[in-house]
């Protein structure tokens, strides 16, 4: 009795995975009332947060029968009727994915990523497509071109970006989970802002397959989630090698399940020094460093490293980046899909001209162009290729001290989230936006942002970088510190 | 672009340029032709604003 009164206090959208997967299991509750549950959420807040652009309500309920049709045939799995929700630069079969740009405005995909394959098959019900900077290129979800996503804990301050949509829907409980993509902080950054847990696992760790492309040298896809638990529940079933995309590597999956289990005794944490520097907000800095105080009492041992080149993080990625962009943006040419300005055009070129420059928005162009210059004949040697052998000292340098430690531990941003339109005016600040998390980008290191308290009532995380292919340590002392904290249990008053 | 020009103080003598970080090497396949079933064919060709006999139609390159 007192377990069915439980229910009826805490809504079903509420719910981790693990929760809702031992209810199902129990038979206690269906997929089909826990996607409905998610549906009417969304109705009911979406209005307030634009984290959805586009709800697939039939299709998800159609998913939700199937896989309570599954469960009654006795199939069991952790993901099995789990309602999600997936960043809209994410392939979905006959759904539409707009990237949050004009361009794809109208696009219906004749395929689904991998990732969201390998989530069909585990059961798992797409609910929605969320926002996100268009193209992925933001820390704000503000140059989205169908409005900016706004934070379940202050609605005049931004969600983060690029995964602004997603963050801000798992934090509102609008899903169970959901799926994001982080080029250069893109899952870590919303997950801070908005108090959720993200990881961005080792680069060739998930497949990219289907993901609309934006620095394929660092794009990764991986979950965004209430709890830790729940992340490692999801990078289980998105891990491994796809034949589609020739960069994931076939490398053991561990077994997180039973590695997050065990207590983080006698671990070393590596505090790099250039984190803790000018920029980095007090308060924020006041919760990493109690964050450290509460795993120090946990077992954990902290040592001081230094990554004298984290200063060059954020030139060097914005070299590579719009490099990597403006190539990969090509494609869309008006030709074979997307917005296409084809009707009165009288040439080939003026189709290209017109298509892309009504289909693009600002900060896309603004990237094509700087990523064009910077691979141009006469300066690819000074930008390009400079940038390239600084990624290397980067990623040398980071792969050096993790020899030493388990992980590093840093504050994921360098403060809260911020007001909407404080930083859209000026670029070059937007950009510093991603000072804390482009060096495990550009070295290809998994790294996970893990809530760790409240500055004046805005949530802020910190980040654990680990070694290559090594995600279960960062799930492991993670799942240990929301074991003894509350923060991950907070919720938004929407 | 002062910005980015902090880069060129960074001594990278003798560093090699990293593009990639997996440390794979080239994934080979054989270049096969593979069977795509008429649904999925047509799903993408639908998507192009102009199509004729199952091909997608580009304007006049050449004058």
């Amino acid at each position: 009795m007192t377990f069915r009164y439980a229910l009826c206090v805490m809504r079903l959208n509420e719910l981790t995975i693990k929760e809702a997967q031992e209810l199902m299991a129990k038979g206690e509750i269906t997929s089909v009332e826990l996607t409905k549950a998610c549906l009417e959420r969304i109705d009911e807040v979406n209005e307030k947060l634009n984290a959805c652009l586009t709800v697939c309500k039939s299709e998800a309920l159609r998913e939700a029968e199937m896989a309570d049709e599954r469960r009654a045939s006795g199939e069991v799995g952790e993901l099995l009727g789990i309602p999600y929700i997936a960043k809209d630069n994410i392939l979905t079969k006959g759904i539409r994915t707009t990237a949050a740009s004009k361009i794809l405005e109208n696009y219906i995909a004749p395929y689904d990523a991998t990732i969201i394959v390998r989530l069909k098959e585990a059961g798992a019900v797409l609910l929605a497509k969320a926002n996100l900077d268009e193209f992925a290129h933001g820390a704000s979800t503000e140059n989205s071109a169908f409005g900016v996503t706004h934070n379940p804990y202050d609605l005049d301050r931004v969600a983060g970006g690029s995964s602004g949509g997603p963050a801000a829907a798992v934090a509102a409980d609008m899903c169970i989970f959901a799926l994001g993509t982080d080029t250069g902080g893109s899952i870590r950054c919303p997950a801070s802002f908005c108090g959720i847990t993200g990881l961005k696992p080792t680069y060739g760790r998930s497949s990219r397959f289907g993901l609309v492309a934006m620095t394929s040298s660092t794009d990764v896809p991986g979950p965004m989630t209430k709890t830790v638990v729940d992340a490692a529940i999801v990078q289980k079933f998105i891990s491994g090698k796809d034949k589609y995309d020739s960069t994931t590597v076939d490398e053991k999956i561990d077994d997180y399940g039973s590695e997050i289990k065990k207590d983080i005794k006698g671990l070393k944490i590596g505090i790099p020094e250039e984190y803790f520097t000018e920029g980095l907000d007090k308060e924020v800095a006041e919760l990493i460093n109690r964050a450290i105080e509460k795993l120090t009492g946990l077992g954990v041992e902290f040592v001081k490293v230094s990554l004298p080149h984290t200063k060059y993080g954020v030139p060097v990625y914005y070299i590579i980046t719009p490099s990597e962009v403006s190539s990969n943006l090509a494609r869309h040419d008006g030709i074979r899909y997307g917005y296409s300005v084809h009707d009165g055009a009288k040439d080939l070129a003026e189709v290209y001209l017109k298509s892309r420059g009504q289909g693009f928005g600002p900060e896309a162009k603004r990237r094509i162009m700087l990523g064009t210059y910077a691979l141009s004949a006469g300066y690819f040697d000074a930008y390009y290729l400079q940038a390239q052998k600084v990624r290397t000292k980067i990623k040398e340098e980071m792969d050096k001290e993790l020899e030493k430690v388990d992980c590093l531990l840093t504050p994921t941003a360098p403060h809260v989230a911020f007001k909407i339109g404080e930083k859209a005016a000026d670029p070059l600040q937007m950009y510093l936006e991603d000072i804390f998390v482009t060096g495990a980008s550009l070295a290809g290191l998994p790294a996970i942002s893990v809530p760790c308290g409240f500055a004046n009532g805005m949530p802020a995380g910190f980040q654990l970088i680990g070694k290559r292919f090594d995600e279960k340590t960062l799930f492991r002392i993670g799942h240990n510190y929301q074991q003894a904290t509350e923060w991950h249990k907070q919720k938004p008053n929407i | 672009m002062d910005y980015i020009d902090q880069l060129k103080e960074v001594d990278v003598t003798g560093i090699e340029p990293t593009a990639q970080v997996t440390g794979l090497v080239n994934a080979w396949r054989e270049d096969v032709v593979e069977y795509c079933d008429t649904e999925i064919r047509e799903a993408a060709l639908s998507q192009a604003p102009e199509i004729e006999e199952h091909q997608v139609k580009v304007k006049r390159i050449l004058e």
